[in-house]
């Protein structure tokens, strides 16, 4: 039993995470109907850029804002350099220039920092609390508080401001909220930018736990695709609640199954709730009926 | 269509005068949908053009002939993986631009056939059964997306194939038992088929091409017949198509399991080709580099994509493995490719073509904009 509940406590603090890269990622598609393979890498590029700040004696709370930054720039950048030109063709053209912009940003990831792993400390000490026979360490605390902050943020913007409400309906008919005063171009821009955000947070909150490498970051995809669409693709709390279900199922799938077997689970999860009910979790109805 | 153009047919005889207008009338509605066409498969995707079965021939007996004394050692080595490259491409791009599915699980199909391939061949199996044997694999495994994928929207086929790919990376890293797991496992048996001995590279040219230019006849059959017909419809307007009576669903599952047909060959040369699998011949990185040529092809026709195939395949083996430079550079070609050749390698002399008679018109001094249309 006490096993049970350690990998569940586990899974939530990681699943946050997860969450916090599928917010990204459904914020991204839901506004532009792009699935974005370069978001992993984008927090891959988030983490490294935390560990050289870091490295050059900033506080560790500075360094991951600055990987933040970096995220939301790369994401603005993949927007407005090779994705603006590809809107009016076909939506596989913009998908696989993702492709090719994780292509690119691995490269540069190990042009400029090698591709030997790195490590990089957590925000707080990971030496756990031990409640009963159950651990929980206050980095752990931290990545569950800053997922929460950081969520309700975000549902509070998309649900509120003037942007969060053009980005709804953009993701209804782009054609249509341009008779309301509304440029898509700058939505598309924006979202990018905050999914880019979001991906730099989650790289320099999960690397301590996984490592710093240059090809981490397809994994890192997945898991937020995973993450998305369980909870429904286009909601932010779903994609947080499939985080975490994603990340208890694959702790619970190691230590009851097998440990070469825990990615699996995502990958059964995407493919179930596809077949079975498209919307996800918490999903809207608009994406049973979106035609593409 | 038809019915208006022989109206204006009877016209035109009644009234010569009104006959250039009705004419260009036409023109200007055929061209039209030409284009509609075009922007699925390419320029030349409209059917009826096939090349006559001797000068195929010909052709595969000349390069047989001819191409094992030019090229030698790595660079022959290189030809042979992009012809098989060139197989899964044309399977993956049924699949992709008649069945209109994006699969990034093209490699995954080819790992299924390569393993059928190297743990049937033997004693008792032969060469050719256990090459069909992995076709039929491939075709299953393959179907079984298409099966999945009949049920959702085309951008959740994404996500569903890549959740597949990775599950049969995942059973080949950890069924260790059968599949040798990260380690891989090797060929039991030396293949050789039609007196050709598959385990030198002159040879197994030789057997390669054959076999593909077979792929590209078959493609090519599919796209000229009923069935391509209807997937060509499907792919322009689904409820079009189903409210003419074509049934898609059946049709779109059929074109995944012809890719997967081809893919599973491709995916047992490769076993003959290394005599030897692993997880690592048939990662997301392969998927990605077959959609790519499938997509730079740009029409759906089977000889362009050989031809995309044999260039991405030598760039590829050329950058990715010098350094994370050459890397940088295919990811940015990449890029710079999707965003500056709409159509693909095949749309490069229209464009060329465009630009010329732009610049033309221009230094002529005439208003004319049409350069692209022609």
């Amino acid at each position: 039993m006490s096993t049970f509940i350690q990998a569940v406590v586990a899974g939530i603090a990681a699943g946050a995470v997860y969450g916090l890269l599928g917010a990204g990622f459904s914020l991204a598609y839901k506004t532009t109907g792009i699935i974005n393979f370069a978001h992993g890498d984008i927090a891959m590029l988030g983490a490294y850029v935390t560990f050289s700040v870091f490295g050059w004696g900033a506080p560790l709370f500075v360094a991951a804002l600055a990987g933040v930054v970096a995220g939301g720039l790369a994401g603005a950048v993949m927007e407005r350099g090779v994705l603006r030109p590809l809107y009016k063709r076909p939506l596989v053209a913009g998908i696989l220039a993702t492709v090719g912009v994780s292509v690119v940003l691995q490269s540069v990831i190990q042009l400029v920092w090698g591709s030997l792993p790195l490590t990089l400390p957590s925000l707080a000490s990971s030496t756990p609390w031990r409640i009963g026979s159950v651990a929980f360490s206050p980095a752990q605390a931290v990545l569950l508080a800053v997922t929460i902050i950081v969520s309700t943020a975000l549902i509070f913007a998309v649900d509120r401001t003037r942007v969060g409400r053009g980005m709804r309906a953009c993701a209804q008919d782009s054609g249509v909220v341009v008779l309301f005063g509304i440029s898509p171009e700058r939505l598309y821009l924006t979202a990018f930018a905050i999914a880019g955000m979001l991906a730099g947070l989650a790289g320099a909150l999960i690397t301590p736990t996984i490592g710093l490498t240059p090809s981490r970051g397809v994994s890192l995809s997945v898991l937020g695709f995973a993450a998305a669409v369980l909870g429904g693709l286009g909601s932010v709390t779903g994609a947080i609640v499939g985080g975490i279900a994603i990340a208890v199922l694959r702790n619970l799938a190691s230590v009851y199954v097998s440990a070469g077997y825990a990615d699996a689970v995502a990958y059964l999860a995407i493919v179930l709730v596809l077949l079975v009910r498209v919307r996800g979790l918490l999903g809207d109805d608009l994406e049973t009926v979106r035609s593409v | 269509m038809p019915a208006t153009g022989s109206s204006q047919r009877s016209e035109e005889a009644a009234a010569p005068a009104a006959a250039p207008l009705a004419e260009e009338h036409a023109a200007r509605h055929a061209r039209a949908a030409r284009r509609g066409l075009a922007t699925i498969l390419g320029d030349r995707g409209v059917p009826g053009r096939q090349r006559p079965l001797l000068t195929r021939l010909i052709a595969v007996a000349l390069l047989v002939q001819v191409v094992p004394g030019l090229v030698s050692g790595p660079n022959l080595l290189t030809l042979n993986l992009a012809c098989v490259y060139a197989m899964a491409a044309i399977g993956l791009s049924i699949v992709f631009s008649l069945g209109g599915f994006v699969s990034v699980a093209q490699a995954a199909v080819m790992a299924v056939g390569g393993y059928i391939l190297i743990l049937l061949f033997g004693p008792t199996v032969g060469f050719p059964v256990a090459l069909l044997l992995a076709g039929l694999g491939g075709a299953l495994v393959s179907a079984l997306t298409g099966i999945v994928g009949a049920r959702v929207k085309s951008h959740y086929f994404i996500l569903i194939s890549l959740a597949l790919a990775e599950t049969i990376q995942l059973v080949i890293t950890n069924a260790t038992s059968v599949t040798g797991g990260a380690n891989g496992v090797g060929l039991k048996a030396p293949a050789s088929v039609l007196g050709l001995d598959l385990g030198l590279p002159t040879d197994y040219f030789r057997f390669i091409t054959i076999l593909t230019f077979v792929v590209i006849y078959l493609a090519d059959s599919l796209r000229a017949s009923r069935a391509g017909l209807a997937l060509r419809a499907q792919t322009v307007d689904g409820y079009l198509a189903l409210a003419a009576g074509v049934a898609i669903g059946r049709y779109r599952i059929m074109a995944t399991a012809i890719g997967g047909v081809f893919a599973g060959l491709a995916g047992g040369m490769v076993a003959i080709r290394d005599g030897y699998l692993g997880p690592q011949n048939f990662g997301l990185d392969t998927s990605i580099l077959l959609l790519l040529m499938v997509v730079i092809a740009g029409t759906g026709r089977a000889g362009s994509v050989v031809v995309s195939a044999l260039i991405l395949t030598f760039l590829s083996q050329g950058l990715l493995t010098l350094t994370s430079t050459g890397t940088l550079i295919y990811g940015m070609g990449l890029i710079v490719l999707i965003i500056f050749a709409p159509e693909g390698l095949g749309g490069l002399p229209r464009l060329a073509r465009g630009a010329l008679g732009r610049l033309g018109a221009r230094r002529a001094g005439t208003a004319s904009d049409d350069g692209g249309e022609r």
